[in-house]
């Protein structure tokens, strides 16, 4: 599954440290979403998707 | 554009909290796997077996299962509160691979119990601790969509 986060993220001019902070989980995760190494579970995607005021489809593609 | 908030106070749980990370502890688990299977290796008093009467053996086994599992239950609870969901995927999906070595390498011993040289259970507990550690660090690598 394809994502949005960076470049919604490096709108923001937030680091992945500052996301993660946020969503209360570890860098990495956020990492690890961006890098698609990693696909959310739904409550975290709707964490995602609150935070950047969207709905997660706009931020969430599929392959 | 929301400004970033500024980094809360640590206190001295998130600082201790901040060392005790999962690739850490996997990285002890693997050193100590590593040393367990070499200290058994080592030991030359392979004791005699002797079949233990069934009844007891089968009561006790069921018991402490029972137990551990409900007790394991309740720590992959507080693991889920504690670990973002990422970390514990890759906590959890290195369990399932640890489980499946485990008990295939069991099995090709018990197969070829004739031909290898014998294991004992502390050696199979180091073949689970070092293949959770491997399999955590395969998906830290890969990724969990590999």
């Amino acid at each position: 599954m394809k994502n949005r986060l960076k470049v919604l993220r490096a709108e923001r001019d937030w680091s992945q440290a500052d996301l993660a902070e946020r969503l209360k989980v570890s860098r990495q995760s956020v990492n690890a979403i961006e890098t698609g190494k990693y696909d959310p579970s739904l409550p975290l995607a709707f964490k995602i998707a609150d935070l950047f005021e969207m709905t997660i489809e706009e931020i969430f593609l599929q392959d | 554009m929301k400004p970033v908030q500024q980094e809360p106070r640590k206190n001295l749980w998130s600082l201790i909290s901040g060392w005790l990370k999962p690739d850490w502890l996997f990285l002890f688990m693997l050193f100590a796997s590593v040393l367990l299977a070499v200290l058994n290796g080592l030991k030359t008093d392979i004791y005699q077996y002797v079949p233990p009467p069934l009844f007891p053996k089968l009561a006790l086994l069921m018991g402490t299962m029972m137990l551990f599992s409900a007790l394991a239950t309740l720590g992959a609870k507080l693991d889920r509160r504690h670990l973002d969901d990422y970390m514990f995927q890759m906590v959890a999906n290195g369990a399932v691979i640890a489980i499946i070595t485990t008990i295939l390498v069991n099995m090709i011993w018990d197969v070829g119990s004739g031909l290898l040289p014998a294991i004992t259970r502390d050696d199979l507990v180091a073949v689970m601790m070092g293949s959770w550690s491997l399999g955590y660090f395969f998906y830290r690598w890969r990724g969990l969509n590999a």
